[in-house]
Parts: structure tokens; sequence; C-alpha cells
């Protein structure tokens, strides 16, 4: 009976039986709408985490006479620079191109409130999500004058009454002076490390540095005005064409691409791993289920094996729609939205070749992929004979993904360039060659490799399919087809 | 309804297969006649479940030929065979409509007509009101008769059922029983194998006996019965009874009154009425015992053992 024939019919039947069986199931939900959950619980949990803090009241009991103040002023100052950067970042996605130097003189001269006030012009739902949470550590006045006074409150013996309502006092800094020597202690009950310590030790040491500084006549601010200002090292790159700017310098924008072909690198790592793991899956399910030798008395082996694939593979793309879906809408807004390097970079990232062997890729590490797991499927017995089955393949599929930061780090490696002809790791180390450019015969090359090595894969596949679900399973399957292989193939040679 | 003129729908030729240098099946030849029902039997290992899936296409035989429906067993056959394998099972987590209907699909039906006749059979066959529950939520024998609508639901001419009765409690097991003949009357072919002898005998037109991978009888029901000993029991106050009774019986048990006879394979009841009336041995009763298609299995695997004793014996 030959392999290969199929009835495309009972190969769709196959496939729609593996799709709609999946895609009732709660795994398949939560895969799909992963990044959407990840969305939301990325954003509710710092939201969560904020609003679960309670609000700790401290005092700061100087004796000095010379820190309080400034230390109080410290809180505002670093609150206003986190909200400076936040505002910054949101700018990023919000403010159109054309509109961003406009953005940051306002930002620069006019404040804060300015600046949100122009997000809230292009955003109004970010805009509101851009307040920083009211602060937790709140400095009240010592209500006594000794430390040993305030001992008390610390100890939850005594109350504070704010708004008229009794707190609790979370701290006290003392500062004081003990042989000739500035002090300073920190008084709580808690064990964790309070905001107020970090706040004090990061003023003392901008104090001490200084004082240091001007001891030798210095300006600390003026320092890191010429720090900030120093001579750079730019980076050029002979082989790129001379851009509007007349140089040939490295950007944002050439390094963008790399970054884009790992990430779709991954992408397409994650896929085969996850549609490979669904065909084992299924397979082994069904073989379990003893339903395999019902369906071989309807439906070839090529039918299954081809409708499995294609099953998954419409399983596989309907869970990545919503990545698919949230890349595109990222790629729309960083365009539009990103500074011009950006989005220069992602639009280079998304090249023709890229557009072209991206899909090639996806679709033959799958096959090859695809048709290894569901072999194994068909070995294997049990849940763990199937996990001790494709423990191998996953250790080499995992260490097939070592070509990405390769690939981002020395695109020029030659460890690269053989990955992209070894069959388990061509799709990977292919796709994040690309943006190097490398030459045209050496990816059709990665495509040629990738081609056979399925349809061996396939082959051998197709085989040990056969014999696995109809012997045993496992070695002694694996066993049979190689004995039933080498005396029809081999004797049979010798003989003839 | 057995159709003498129509060619075998199955004909299996001198066909061998090994299995890792242990040979499974040897030399059997049998065919199966268009409208027959076949009883394939044999103790486990006899080879019955490797000649079935050879049967199918599923596994090739080393040497050899099968012929079903006249050309070698594969895809020209799908959906004109249903099937029911002996390691059960269907999809457990989709519901019993939908695993009868995807079976009855890949054989070739129209998934609202397959929906339909899945509706249909679970009604007829009393399992109408869990149609829509999913397989895993089904006992094991409403899961098993499930399994057998999904073989049949597409109405195939040849249905090869392998140990179709194993783990069915006896109601169900008559009810298996009811639709084998059912579907025999509407002049489809059977075959099923089974080690429950009664069920053969009850619906068999013909018996193929294995053992050790090797035919030892192909025959019909009544010819098989012949190789069963044939009993006697006779009840006579006669002293000389036994010595009347002993030149003709295999094995002789004396019980009071009362004489079991196993009867020489060349006796029969009548020689012993006969020789009984000429002695003149006053009969209280005389029943001659109905030969039991489990006694004429036993006595051909073991008349077979024998011969293969033999044949060492010989070799040696």
């Amino acid at each position: 009976m030959s392999s290969f024939p199929i009835s495309p019919r009972r190969t769709y039947l196959i496939a729609r039986r593996d799709f709609l069986g999946y895609i009732k199931t709660w795994g398949f939900w939560l895969t799909a709408l992963g990044p959407f959950l990840g969305i939301i619980f990325g954003i509710l949990f710092p939201l969560v985490l904020s609003q679960s803090e309670p609000t700790r009241y401290a005092t700061i009991l100087d004796e000095t006479g010379l820190h309080a103040r400034a230390i109080e002023e410290l809180l505002i100052t670093n609150n206003n620079k986190e909200l400076e950067n936040i505002l910054r970042s949101a700018a990023r996605v919000t403010i159109p191109q054309k509109d961003k130097e406009a953005f940051n003189k306002v930002l620069d001269e006019q404040g804060l409130d300015a600046a949100r006030e122009l997000i809230l012009n292009t955003s109004p739902v970010m805009a509101k999500l851009l307040n920083l949470p009211d602060t937790k550590l709140v400095f009240v006045t010592p209500p006594v004058d000794t430390m040993e006074q305030l001992k008390p409150y610390v100890l939850g013996t005594e109350k504070l009454t704010i708004e008229n309502q009794e707190q609790s006092l979370g701290g006290v800094l003392h500062i004081y002076e003990a042989d000739g020597e500035a002090k300073a202690e920190f008084w709580s009950t808690s064990p964790n490390k309070s905001e107020l310590v970090s706040l004090a030790n990061q003023y003392f040491a901008d104090a001490a540095s200084q004082k240091y500084m001007a001891a030798a006549g210095l300006n600390r601010k003026q320092a890191l005005q010429e720090r900030k200002n120093a001579l750079r090292v730019s980076t050029l790159n002979p082989a790129k064409q001379v851009g509007d700017d007349g140089s040939q310098t490295v950007t944002a924008k050439d390094r963008i691409p790399y970054i884009v072909a790992a990430g779709l690198s991954m992408m397409l790592w994650f896929s085969v791993f996850t549609g490979a793991y669904m065909l084992l899956m299924s397979m082994v399910e069904e073989k379990i289920n003893k339903v395999l030798e019902m369906l071989l008395a309807t439906t070839r082996f090529s039918e299954i094996f081809l409708g499995k694939l294609l099953g998954v593979a419409a399983l596989t793309l309907a869970s990545l729609l919503p990545w698919i879906f949230l890349g595109a809408l990222g790629f729309y807004g960083a365009t539009q939205f990103a500074d011009g390097a950006i989005a220069d970079g992602l639009i280079q990232a998304m090249s023709t070749k890229m557009l072209i062997f991206l899909p090639v890729f996806f679709i033959l590490g799958y096959v090859f992929y695809g048709s290894i797991f569901i072999a194994l499927g068909a070995l294997a017995e049990s849940m763990q004979d199937a996990s001790t089955l494709m423990t191998p393949v996953v250790l080499l599929l995992t260490a097939c993904i070592m070509v990405v930061p390769i690939g981002v780090a020395f695109p020029d490696s030659p460890l690269l360039t053989a990955a992209a002809w070894f069959p388990f790791s061509a799709p990977f180390a292919a796709v994040i060659r690309l943006p190097s450019d490398p030459p045209l015969w050496e990816t059709l090359g990665s495509v040629l490799v990738l081609i056979t090595s399925s349809a061996l894969v396939i082959w051998g596949s197709a085989h040990m399919f056969r014999y696995g679900i109809l012997s045993g399973g496992g070695a002694a399957a694996i066993k049979a087809w190689g004995k039933a292989w080498f005396s029809r193939i081999v004797l049979r040679r010798k003989n003839g | 309804m057995l159709d003498t003129t129509s060619p075998p729908v199955l004909d299996v030729i001198n066909v061998c297969k090994s299995f890792a240098g242990k040979p499974a099946v040897r030399e059997i030849s049998f065919q199966v006649g268009k409208g027959e029902i076949v009883g394939f039997l044999g103790p486990n290992g006899a080879g019955k479940t490797t000649t079935l899936r050879m049967s199918l296409g599923l596994i090739a035989p080393d040497s050899g030929t099968i012929k079903l429906f006249g050309s070698a067993p594969g895809p020209n056959a799908f959906g004109r065979v249903g099937f029911l394998p002996e390691e059960r099972g269907l999809y457990r987590k989709i519901t019993a409509r939908d695993g009868i209907a995807h079976i009855a699909c890949l054989n070739g039906m129209k998934r609202k007509h397959a929906l339909i006749r899945a509706d249909e059979m679970l009604k007829r066959y009393g399992l109408g009101d869990v149609g829509r529950k999913k397989i895993k939520t089904l006992s094991k024998g409403m899961a098993q008769k499930v399994q057998l609508i999904a073989a049949i639901a597409h109405d195939p001419e040849f249905l090869i059922l392998d140990e179709p009765f194993s783990g069915l409690d006896p109601v169900n097991q008559k009810l298996l029983e009811d639709m084998v003949r059912e579907i025999a009357e509407r002049g489809r072919t059977i075959i099923f194998s089974t080690h429950v002898m009664e069920h053969a005998e009850r619906l068999c037109d013909k018996i193929v006996l294995l053992s050790q991978g090797q035919k030892i009888f192909d025959g019909g029901l009544k010819q098989a019965l012949s190789h069963a000993p044939r009993r006697l029991e006779i009840e006579t106050p006669s002293a000389k009874a036994e010595a009347v009774l002993k030149p003709l019986a295999q094995e002789l048990k004396k019980d009071g009154d009362t004489y079991n006879i196993v009867l020489k394979p060349n006796k029969e009841a009548r020689h012993v009425l006969a020789d009984s009336v000429k002695a003149k041995l006053e009969l209280i009763r005389f029943e001659p015992e109905r030969p039991s298609l489990h006694e004429a299995f036993v006595t051909l695997v073991d008349n077979e053992e024998l011969k293969r004793e033999e044949l060492k014996g010989e070799l040696s």
C-alpha cells in the first residue's frame, strides 16, 4: 500500500477533528489570549501592588537642624523625576513624531502638568494612567522632642492624630551629633527596609560628594554636566550607505533589524515547539484512547499524518493570531509615534527577504519538527513514554535556540553560518541571519536542506508511525521498523 | 442469505506472518463468502487479530495473498468495511453522536447524514439519551456499543469484529447478537473472532478455527460439531448393561443405574440403542447429548497438538 496518495476529504476530516478537539479546550484559549491577559495583568499588578501598600507615617528628628528639610525636598524631587521618566516613555507611543520636539520643549520649560496636558490631547486614556500613585511615605512633624519620648510612638503604645484619626508612627529618622560627628539612626519595628532609609542614604551620599568637591573648589552640578558633555565614540560602518546626514554612523536603525529578527526567531521557535508538542500529545492521546486502529481501517497513514500536521498548523496559527494582531498594532504604532530611527529600523527589519523567507522557514520548521514529534507520539504507549522519547529532541530544540543570542551579538559568526545548514537549527539561524543580508544562495541552501531533511523525516516518521501504532510501541517498534527496513531494502538488494 | 454465486468477499491464501522471527500466522487460507457469518475461533495467541489486521491491510503479510473485494486490502475497500478492533476506543472528549459521525464521515458519509444516522442508531440500540454526552462519561458497555455503532453506521458490506463480545455483560451480549443477526439479515457479510463458543454456535454459518498460528478447521457448523465427542446418558437397572455398553464406549462412567458414555469415534447413538435392544436391557432413560462447539474446539485443538507432538517425535 502506498503511503503517499491522499484523499483531501479524509485529510480535511482528520485535520478538522484535531483542530476542533483542541480549540474547545481551556489550554488553547489561555495560550491564545495570553498576550491580552499579560497586558491586563501587567497593568493591574502594579496598580494592585501600589494600592495594597499602606501609607507610612515617618518623622525626622533632626537635632542638627541641617538635614530634615533637604531630605523632604529630595523625596519631592525624586517623585518628579520618576513622573518625568514616565511621561517621556508614554510620549514615545502617544505623541506623533512631528510633535515630539514640541513635547520635549513643553516638558523642559513648562513642567510636568503641561506635558501631561499635551498627552491628554492625543491619548486621554493614557493620560489618566500618568499619575504617580499618592506617595506612601508621609512626613509628619515630630510630636515630641526627644528620641526617648518618640520610642512609645514607634512601639505603637502612643498614637499620632492626623486629620482627626489615630495613626501609628512607622519610623523615626534620628539625626544627631556625637563626638563631633554626625550620626543617623532609623528606628522602626518593621524588619523591612524603609524607603526613608534609602532616601536619607541618597541624601547623605550626595551631600558628602558635594562637600568633598566643594573642598577642592569644584562644583558637583558642573562636574555632572561635564560628564554629560564628554566625548562619545561613534560607531561607523564602511559597508553602510551614506545617510541623509552624510555619515556612515551606526544607529539604532541599524540594530533594530537584528532585534526584530531575534524576536521573530524566538516566536518561530516557540510556535514550532508548541505545535510539535500538540502533535505529540494528539498522537499519544489517540494511541491511549485506542482510536488509531479504527481510523486506519478507513483512512490512509498519509492522510492521518498530513491531517494532523494541517489541523495543528491551523491551531498554531489560530493561537498566534492575537500575537500577530498585537505585533501589527505595535508595528503601526511604532511607525506613527516612535522616534524616526526606531520606525525606520522596523521598516528595514520587515524587508522583502524577511517577508518571503519567514513564512517559508516557519512552514519548513513546523513540518520538520512536527513529523518527528508525530513519529515519537506513535511510538509512545503512555504519557511517560512520550516524555522520555521527546526529551532528547526537546534538548536539541533548546540547544538550537542558542543561535538567537549569537545572531544578535555576532551576526557574522561562523557558528551561525553552520547552524543555518544544520536542519535542526536551520529555521531559527536562517531567520536571524537575514538582517545581515547573507548571499541569497546561502538562504536558499538552508531552504533546500530543510526541504530535503523534512522529506526524509516524513518518510521515516510515516514508517515509524505505521510500526509504532500496530506494534507495542517504544523501542520494540523502532527495532521492528529497523529490522523490516533492513530485510526489505538491504537484504533484497543483496539477494537481487 | 448466503450468496454462493458471488466471488468471496475475503480470500486469504497461504498467508504467513512473523514478528521478531516468531511465527504468528502460518500458511493460513480461508474464504468468507458474501452474506456469510463466519466465526473466527482460537485460543489466545492463535493469530486471529493478526489475520484480521492483515485482512484490512493494516499490516502486510510476509508471504501469501489476501484479497478483499477481489483486490489487495487497503484504500479500495475504505467505506465498504466496518471494523471493530480488539482494543476498543473512541475520542473520549467528544459526544457519542460526534464520535460515530466522525467515523461515518471518514467512511464516506456526508456530515449531516452521518449525524442523523448516529442519532437514529443510538436510539435504536437504546442509547438515545446519551448521544449528546461525552464518551468519557459513558460506562464501558455503553462506550463499546457506541464504538460498534461507529463501525456499522455507514452500513458497510463487510463487517470485521475482533472479539466483539468481550467486556460486555450477558444482556449486552444478547443485544450484540441481535445486532449481528439483524445486519446479516440485510445481506451483509460478517466475520468475528471470539472465545465464547456459544455465540459462534448461535450465529455462525461457518467456523474457522486457529491454533498456534495454523488453521485447524474450516467448514460449516454441523461439520465442526461432528468433531465433538458424542455423549449418551442411559439409565437401566440391568446388571449386564456395563458389558453391553463397554465395547461401544471410549469412556464409561457409572453412577447407580445411570451410565454416562462417550462414544468411540466410529460409533453412534443408534448402535448403542440397537445393541441395548438386542441384549434386552430394560431402558428407563436413553438421552443422546447435543454436541457442543466447545467440545469440538477442544477436540480439534487436542488432535492438532497430538499431531504436532507425533511429528516432533518423528523428526527427532
